[in-house]
């Protein structure tokens, strides 16, 4: 259902895998296209919005970058590089982040799809494709031989 | 590196290919396609890969229509991947082009989902047409271009079901329990599951969902550690190597500067002629302070051939013309005619030209500019070559990669210098795509530069544009030879040619055969010299705006009677 709040803004409830409700402004859910299709094809009106691939804890930093870019105008871009450059540090390693990236890419928002995106990117930069693999947990799958035909076809990229 | 599979992409846009299924053709596509179109008045349609997931993810596609003239195929992996799980009826039509022009685009479209609405009158015709699509139970797996990973754990599946839940009428209560291992709800801040990697499902980064955003990651890496990245997995070599990815990478990649040193006649030692020494700077803006040295030397024209100038780079290739050939005892001789190598020094692919060698054009000299370009609108690689002309300003001979032929043009010069000038001393060259001319001007000491005529519209005579370049003062009175000197635009090194205001100039070929790089900003009128940390010695310097790119040269030029070598 949709509430308005005494500044005529009209409120939004989402709901979290984990059942957790979370009450936002109209302006701040929109920053997600998938939810702005939603609010657009008239899914809002009935209860709340169901978001079955993101849980509660994800859903909350979601809910702290939409409302912080929704707030912003253009001016303020610096000022609002230095928060995203904070927000992704508070997400404090590589597993949060890849669940805020898989949430921001099924919420489609560009900006922190981006964001988080770069981050995980700059942490990947420089590392050894073992450090990569324990990074994410990723099983080494190539067969001594292969690994070894892979390594001479690359072998610039090593050294 | 070996393209393990990506030919398929090749053999599905000729004829429906049995991996393109199930397939609509003759009137039954033409059926579906005017369903599409009258979705398309009731709002009940979505096209484009990206929407018609969406609508997939939301629950509210009635079916899904993807083309199987799409190029490349695996970009509708995920959709199609999420249609199967779903269990939501999918068809491919023939051609882009008439899916376009049923959704009411005037672009083509690869793929279209049409929504459900109750109490649609459409309804009755979704309904009656949706059995009438081929059977999805097929003998062989659909799910084929992606060549099939490691087959997936029964966890892998669930994870893979999971990911593609529909929105439930009344979560969380009536959601189907789901292992453990795939959500572990989750408060603590460290027992908190990662879609990638839980302990044991490594294979996830298989699933439709990691694909995407995997692929989204690694495209912002540096080109190094991309192909550093091929030796995580099998899977994400597939991904890396796959054309996808090379396409995706592409407007991302950064581009910068790449020095290559000539070879002269006095180059020392015989084996080491075989190659050309490169530099790069790390990207643009730091082409002044911090330059960078990529490792392509030994990968590079690592071949028979020797290579003389490089022409030009687009897209990551480079273009050179190979003059000399070493034959087995070690000596080197000329070849007759124009021969041309394309490489890409990140896949150490290259290809030989040597059509222009077998069919000697009559052409008047050696050419003094060249140029290496890609069309996007025919999306074929040109090579455009420019030969001195008494008569003319320039007689430009364009060829295009792929074809037997040769296409003279004669672009007529601005009518302001025709008659004025002598034509030895213009410099043709492309800047930022524009054909441009440029030559040296000197009214008083203290005011020598540059005239530049851009040609804004290609052919049209009246868009000759001239920007007249000053040099500093100060740059006058450390390198005077400057002036003397063939000063030519090389290009910008931004993506985006009309917003940025730096273009690179090189002074080449006068005095010692030193080089000197400057850059000129076209709002403020300044030039200041570009310091490289590039052993600048009495080899001519050639410098080309360079995008490492992981294109392979199979999926650009195969099928064109071409033979990729590997260095």
């Amino acid at each position: 259902m949709s509430i308005t709040t005494e500044n005529n803004e009209k409120m939004i409830t989402l709901m979290s895998s984990d059942g957790e409700e979370f009450v936002v402004e109209e302006a701040v859910a929109a920053q997600s296209q998938t939810i702005k299709h939603l609010i657009e094809d008239g899914c809002s009106t009935e209860g709340s919005i169901p978001l079955p691939n993101v849980t509660g804890r994800v859903l909350s930093e979601v809910i702290q970058y939409c409302k912080k870019h929704s707030s912003s105008d253009d001016k303020e871009e610096k000022e609002l590089e230095a928060w995203d450059a904070e927000f992704v540090k508070a997400a404090d390693d590589h597993v949060a982040l890849t669940d805020l990236m898989m949430a921001a890419n099924f919420l489609d928002i560009k900006g922190l799809l981006d964001l988080v995106a770069q981050t995980l990117a700059n942490m990947i930069t420089g590392k050894s494709p073992e450090e990569v693999r324990r990074m994410w947990n990723i099983k080494n799958d190539f067969t001594p031989e292969e690994a070894e035909k892979v390594r001479k076809e690359n072998q610039w990229a090593f050294e | 590196m070996a393209l393990p599979s990506n030919s398929d992409d090749h053999e599905c846009c000729e004829t429906f290919d049995p991996k393109v299924y199930p397939s609509a053709d003759g009137p039954l596509a033409e059926e579906i396609l005017d369903l599409v179109r009258e979705a398309a008045s009731y709002k009940q349609l979505k096209h484009g890969v990206k929407e018609a997931i969406k609508t997939l993810e939301m629950g509210i596609s009635e079916f899904v229509v993807m083309t199987a003239d799409t190029k490349p195929l695996i970009i509708l992996h995920d959709l199609h991947v999420l249609a199967e799980d779903k269990n939501i009826p999918y068809v491919f039509v023939p051609s882009m082009k008439a899916l376009g022009k049923a959704c009411g685009s005037a672009r083509p479209v690869s793929a279209a989902s049409v929504t459900s609405n109750e109490g649609s009158q459409l309804n009755t015709q979704i309904t009656a047409l949706k059995p009438r699509f081929p059977s999805h139970n097929l003998p062989t797996p659909p799910r084929c271009w992606l060549p099939p990973p490691p087959p997936p754990s029964p966890t892998t599946t669930k994870v893979l079901l999971d990911c593609a839940q529909p929105p439930p009428p009344a979560p969380p209560a009536s959601r189907a329990p789901t292992p453990s291992i795939v959500r572990p709800v989750l408060m603590g801040k460290k027992k908190y599951s990662s879609g990638i990697g839980e302990r044991g499902c490594h294979t996830q980064v298989s699933s439709y969902l990691a694909i995407g955003i995997i692929a989204n990651i690694l495209i912002r890496l540096p080109t190094k550690d991309i192909v550093r990245c091929m030796r995580v997995c099998k899977s994400w070599r597939q991904l890396l190597t796959s054309p996808y990815f090379a396409k995706l990478h592409l407007p991302m990649a950064q581009q910068c500067l790449l020095f290559c040193r000539a070879l002269s006649e006095a180059a020392p030692q015989p084996l080491k002629r075989n190659m050309l020494p490169l530099t790069t700077t790390s990207s643009a803006d730091h082409a002044q302070t911090s330059p960078v040295t990529l490792d392509v030397g030994p990968r590079f024209f690592h071949t028979q051939e020797t290579v003389g100038v490089v022409v030009g780079s687009c897209n990551g290739l480079l273009c050179s013309v190979v003059s000399h050939e070493t034959d087995a005892s070690g000596r080197r001789r000329e070849l007759p005619g124009l021969r041309f190598c394309v490489c890409n020094p990140v896949t150490g692919e290259y290809i030989l030209i040597g059509s222009l060698a077998k069919r000697p054009l009559a052409y008047p000299g050696y050419p003094h500019a060249m140029e290496f370009f890609h069309c996007p609108l025919s999306d074929q690689y040109k090579i455009m070559v420019f030969f001195r002309d008494p008569q003319q300003v320039s007689l430009p001979m364009i060829y295009t990669l792929g074809k037997d032929e040769a296409v003279r043009l004669v672009i007529p010069a601005p009518p302001q210098i025709r008659g004025n000038v002598d034509a030895c001393d213009l410099n043709v060259s492309l800047c930022r795509g524009w054909l441009s001319l440029s030559m040296a001007t000197r009214r008083t000491w203290h005011d020598s530069g540059l005239d530049i005529w851009i040609m804004k519209e290609y052919g049209e005579v009246s868009s000759w544009t001239k920007q007249h370049v000053v040099l500093s003062s100060s740059l006058a009175r450390r390198s005077p030879k400057v002036m003397e000197q063939r000063v030519i635009p090389i290009g910008s090194t931004s993506k985006r040619a009309e917003e940025d205001d730096k273009v690179f100039l090189l002074s080449k070929g006068g005095g010692r055969g030193a080089s000197i790089l400057l850059s000129y900003n076209l709002r403020t009128n300044k030039t200041e010299e570009v310091e490289v940390n590039v052993n600048r010695g009495k080899h001519c310097l050639f410098v080309v705006p360079y995008t490492p790119s992981l294109l392979s040269l199979g999926d650009v030029f195969g099928g064109n009677g071409f033979t990729i070598l590997k260095s």
